[in-house]
Formats: C-alpha cells, sequence, structure tokens
C-alpha cells in the first residue's frame, strides 16, 4: 500500500475481479501494483494478460480502451485519489520470457 | 506529413524492426518516440493559432511535460464527468469522446515513455509497445476528427498551464 493514499485492498481486488470477469475470455488475467508515477502522484498499475488472438483480431488500441473502460468502471481509481496506468502483454510472448510479476 | 506523423510511423518502425526477438532498445525508443508523436502534435496544433509563423518554434518550446499532464488529467475529468451523465448521442457527445481518447493517450504514453527511458529494470515486450502506438494512433485520428472544435482549442491552450485567477 502507498503510503500517500488510503486504499480499500480487500474492495479494489473484488473489483478487478470482476472486470476480468466480464472481460473474458479475452483478457486471460489482470494484476497490478501501486507506485508512485513519474511525477509522484500515487498510481495503479494495471498488467493485463491478453489472449493472442484478442490482441491480433482488430486494433489493438480498440481492446485496449474496452479493458481500461471496463475496469475503470469497476475500480474506479479516481475515489482513492489513484490515477491508473495499463500494460498489455499476450500469452505467447509471455511464455517465450516469462516475468513473476506478470504470473 | 508533419514531423508527428514521421514520428509515429517511426516508433512502429521501430516496435517491428526485429523480426524475432525484438531488442529492448528498439521497444523502449519505439515507446518513447510514440509520446513524443503525439506530444509534437498537441503543440503544433497549439501553435499554429499563433499568427507570427516565425515564433511558432519558440512558442513550442514554452510547453513543460508537467504542466501538459495536469492540464490532461484535468481533461480526462471534464470528459469523464459528460460522459456520466449519458448524455444523448450527437455532436458534442462525439467531441468529448474523441477528446477524452486523446487526454487518456497522452496520459497513457507518457508515463510509459518515462518507464522506457528511465526504467532500465522494465522489460518490454512488442505486444505492450504495440499496444501502446495503437492508442497513440488512435489519438492522432480523433484529434484530426475534432481539431477545429472549440473544445479542442481550449485544451490546447489548457496545456500551458493555470491561468492566473482573479
Amino acid at each position: 500500500m502507498i503510503a500517500s493514499v488510503r486504499v480499500n485492498e480487500a474492495q479494489i481486488a473484488a473489483s478487478v475481479q470482476r472486470a476480468q470477469a466480464a472481460l473474458a475470455p479475452d483478457v486471460v488475467r489482470i494484476r497490478y501494483s501501486f507506485a508512485d508515477d513519474w511525477t509522484g502522484d500515487p498510481s495503479i498499475f494495471f498488467r493485463v494478460v491478453l489472449t493472442d488472438e484478442a490482441f491480433h483480431r482488430g486494433r489493438p488500441s480498440e481492446m485496449a480502451e474496452r479493458v481500461s473502460t471496463t475496469v475503470r468502471s469497476e475500480v474506479d481509481p479516481d475515489q482513492f485519489g489513484l490515477h491508473s496506468y495499463f500494460n498489455y502483454r499476450i500469452v505467447s510472448e509471455l511464455a517465450e520470457r516469462p516475468e513473476p510479476s506478470w504470473a | 506529413m508533419a514531423y508527428a506523423d514521421h514520428l509515429l510511423e517511426q516508433a512502429r518502425h521501430l516496435a517491428n524492426r526485429e523480426r524475432r526477438r525484438p531488442r529492448q532498445a528498439s521497444l523502449r525508443r519505439a515507446v518513447s518516440t510514440a509520446y513524443y508523436a503525439l506530444f509534437h502534435l498537441l503543440i503544433s496544433e497549439a501553435t499554429l493559432n499563433w499568427k507570427r509563423a516565425d515564433q511558432r518554434a519558440l512558442l513550442a518550446r514554452f510547453f513543460e511535460h508537467g504542466k501538459m499532464k495536469t492540464a490532461s488529467e484535468r481533461q480526462r475529468g471534464e470528459c469523464n464527468r459528460f460522459i456520466n451523465t449519458t448524455p444523448s448521442p450527437g455532436p458534442e457527445l462525439d467531441c468529448v469522446t474523441h477528446l477524452h481518447r486523446v487526454a487518456v493517450a497522452f496520459l497513457d504514453s507518457q508515463q510509459q515513455r518515462h518507464t522506457a527511458d528511465y526504467d532500465n529494470a522494465t522489460q518490454w515486450d512488442r505486444a505492450e509497445a504495440l499496444a501502446l502506438i495503437s492508442q497513440v494512433e488512435s489519438a492522432f485520428e480523433s484529434w484530426r476528427v475534432i481539431r477545429d472544435e472549440p473544445a479542442a482549442h481550449a485544451y490546447l491552450i489548457s496545456l500551458l498551464g493555470n491561468p492566473k485567477v482573479g
């Protein structure tokens, strides 16, 4: 937990789970962590794993917008005073180069 | 084709430079370049409003990353508040939706650019870079739809910072 804001981590975990369920099967899993962004503002960083099929189906920006809109709607980071950022990876690339923070 | 478009094209080129196993240098530069494409697009659009063409390059140097972030956060919030009122479909909602896309892409790409340029511990994947580039490309398209709208020009002015109150 970041010191400068008070977040309800259980509430966030539950809402991320809801978003992940709503975005299945295109979204395989969503991980997140708390840190300050480049200007020092408290933030939540989402790591979203997509299926290869979902990523290549259309424009990645459309998928990204759908994911971020759904997650922001469920989690509502603004209510905690958090900025939110998203990174996207696909299953095949993660299989080649696994990273614990994305597992 | 303008400088910002060249940067965006270069970002995609870098992200796809190696056929297999992209180099981290290529992906990081791709992410950073995508941000700078949007950064320069917005600044060039803002400075076009300055009547004296020979001073536009000088004016462009008054824009700061941090102030542009603050302005984009404010713009994103205003757009969200409007969208959350569930307005009827129409030109106003379309404009706000496009403006929202531009502000969000600016915020996202700016943070990613900072990580790409300064955080050597973070490893990038190609899809990650391509997702961001695609987001910036969408922002370019949205901008071209609304570039003559008053709300878009208000956003451009706000990128310079807060006006004095009183």
